[in-house]
């Protein structure tokens, strides 16, 4: 079924997976799945590809080379350190909850109803996933900025608003990161055994008791895993949230932010926060093992390109604020 | 579950008309038109209370059109379906009960026993959606079928844990404990091996007699027809040929393993249940 699908997916794509991540799956896959590949591997597709790994390996190497381990715990005992990772914690979970509350539900629409538009509308839910972040963030503040779409109603009406504040941090990290949620969950819908839903029909149950007792359940595990990336993608999101929400120290500035600062003004702090944000990344990886995240696997990849971009272009786009 | 309704004991297959006469009162009638593309499934069913039919076909008969017809998981195009004097699909008079809403139990071919849960909450799940019943009282109720089905022991296990026979009790356990005026059973015997074959053949003949609901089985083995029904009604291409009361009783019911092999070779799309 589903999940047998999912798991022998996820189980041969792990050697691609293995390479560009590090503190991959342990060695007895690996050992495993050597046997099969003993074939003569041509040099063309080896040759590249360990430039790859290099590549890849080669920065995080470099950032643990250099780390001050010896100042460390000074460094991450400032107050700025502890305010911008509490923020970044903070905001990450409370986008994510977002995202779930209601990119679950998206989820759903898209892989269960039929109406004009659907694919359409599919494509443009999924936009921010290849969107470069700080687009993102000029269209929220278009929209809900405080002379944006709505965002001057609401300031109007209620008072209220989102830009520049830790609200803002929220929704920017929302904006980019629950497609990947929507797009996880999506997946796993539309390949899931819908006769187990008639049957939870014939034994009296409402759609709605259907959906919370058995679609949900069964697609469990790709929940879990569009969570963990959309969390982890909140975490590290950098160009929406400074451009919608600015970098203000104990309000908006998150841990990315901090980082980028800190590089500027002190590198050692700014080499101390990565370490950080990598062990974070790390501990939700390891304790998300492979087969926790079928199906996930060309978003991680894709997730990694897209952070690159962020940074590059936040590069640019630091000043203008 | 009571054997004492006056229609339990079996009717004999030639006197099928008093199946007919009777299924207007508490048994099912029903006339059944389908089209899905090309095919057309047209056949009208009655099974009495206590009654169990057979209904017979190759794949791509249109018995999974029938059947998810009856269990409201598809909507009629034409004719009306009857259950116990409520009328549950008529599109002529825009009546149509959702199959959340509708007394119909169903075993499917495979099951279909959620494999997230337990084999007991699995029965619980059925008795809480449909009588409203609590955590606590639907748990022992859904104990108590299984033990009556003889596997009251297995009911921690989850499904992916059960054997072929033991899912089958369950599933059936879980279709019953909703209080059906009407049991379906999708190739009750098509997901299990020879041997096993036997005994739930066995077992499946000494209970579908005891229920009071009229029972539909759907099937491609003549065989399993022929031992589990009261009756059967052999759908080809989705009409029916031949009844056994019928004129030319022969071919149709011949128990050998080719089943119906009469004409029409149309494709016929819909049966992937």
């Amino acid at each position: 079924m589903t999940t047998d699908a999912s798991l022998s997916w996820s189980g041969t794509s792990t050697q691609a997976g293995e390479s560009a991540r590090p503190g991959g799956p342990g060695p007895a896959r690996r050992r495993g799945q050597r046997r099969e590949t003993r074939r003569r591997v041509p040099w063309a597709l080896w040759l590249p590809g360990s430039i790859a790994v290099l590549f890849l390996l080669l920065p995080l190497v470099g950032l643990l080379i250099r780390a001050p381990w010896t100042g460390l715990a000074h460094l991450l005992s400032q107050t700025s350190v502890r305010q911008a990772l509490l923020l970044s914690l903070r905001t990450s979970s409370e986008a994510t909850v977002l995202s779930l509350v209601f990119g679950v539900p998206l989820a759903w629409l898209l892989a269960r109803t039929r109406f004009p538009g659907r694919t359409l509308l599919r494509a443009l839910v999924t936009l921010p996933l290849v969107l470069p972040p700080v687009v993102g963030g000029v269209s929220l503040l278009l929209a809900l900025g405080r002379r944006g779409l709505i965002g001057e109603s609401l300031s109007d009406w209620f008072g209220f608003t989102l830009p520049f504040t830790t609200n803002g941090v929220v929704v920017a990290q929302t904006f980019v990161a629950m497609p990947f949620l929507v797009v996880s969950v999506e997946g796993a819908l539309n390949s899931a055994d819908r006769r187990f839903e008639d049957a939870a029909a014939t034994l009296g149950a409402d759609p709605w008791m259907t959906f919370r007792r058995v679609t949900v359940p069964l697609v469990a595990p790709a929940v879990a895993a569009g969570t963990a990336l959309c969390w982890a993608r909140a975490l590290g999101e950098f160009g929406a949230t400074i451009t919608f929400a600015g970098n203000f120290p104990g309000t908006t500035q998150t841990m990315p932010l901090a980082v980028y600062l800190a590089l500027e003004t002190d590198p050692d702090a700014a080499i101390a926060l990565s370490l950080v944000l990598l062990a974070v990344c790390v501990t939700v990886l390891v304790a998300l093992r492979a087969r926790w995240l079928p199906g996930t696997r060309w978003i991680a990849r894709r997730r990694a390109g897209r952070g690159a971009l962020a940074t590059t272009t936040a590069d640019g786009s630091g000043g203008p604020r | 579950m009571s054997t004492a309704h006056p229609e339990a004991t079996p009717t004999s297959p030639g006197t099928a008309s008093a199946g007919t006469a009777s299924a207007g009162g508490d048994g099912l009638d029903a006339r059944m038109i389908v089209r899905r593309g090309a095919f057309v499934l047209d056949v009208e069913v009655r099974v009495a209370q206590g009654e169990v039919v057979a209904v017979l076909g190759r794949s791509g008969a249109g018995k999974s059109t029938l059947l998810r017809a009856l269990a409201g998981l598809l909507p009629l195009d034409a004719g009306r379906i009857t259950l116990a004097g409520e009328v549950l699909d008529d599109p002529r008079e825009r009546r149509f009960t959702a199959c959340e809403d509708r007394p119909v139990g169903v075993v499917f071919q495979d099951y279909l026993l959620f494999p997230h849960l337990r084999a007991r909450d699995n029965v619980a799940f059925g008795l809480r959606a449909r009588l409203g019943q609590g955590r606590r009282q639907s748990r022992a109720d859904a104990e108590s079928w299984l033990t009556r089905f003889g596997v009251g022991d297995l009911a921690d296990r989850r499904p992916g844990a059960l054997s072929g026979g033991q899912a089958q009790r369950v599933a059936l356990a879980r279709a019953l404990a909703t209080r059906p005026r009407l049991l379906l059973l999708d190739e009750p015997l098509s997901a299990l091996d020879t041997s096993t074959r036997t005994e739930v053949r066995a077992f499946l003949r000494t209970v579908l007699p005891t229920l009071s609901a009229p029972v539909l089985i759907v099937t491609h083995d003549p065989i399993d027809a022929e031992v589990l029904a009261d009756r059967t009604i052999a759908l080809v291409d989705g009409h029916e040929i031949t009844s056994p009361s019928a004129s030319s009783s022969g071919p149709a019911l011949s128990p050998d393993q080719t089943p119906v092999s009469t004409p029409a070779p149309t494709p016929a799309p819909a049966d992937g249940f």
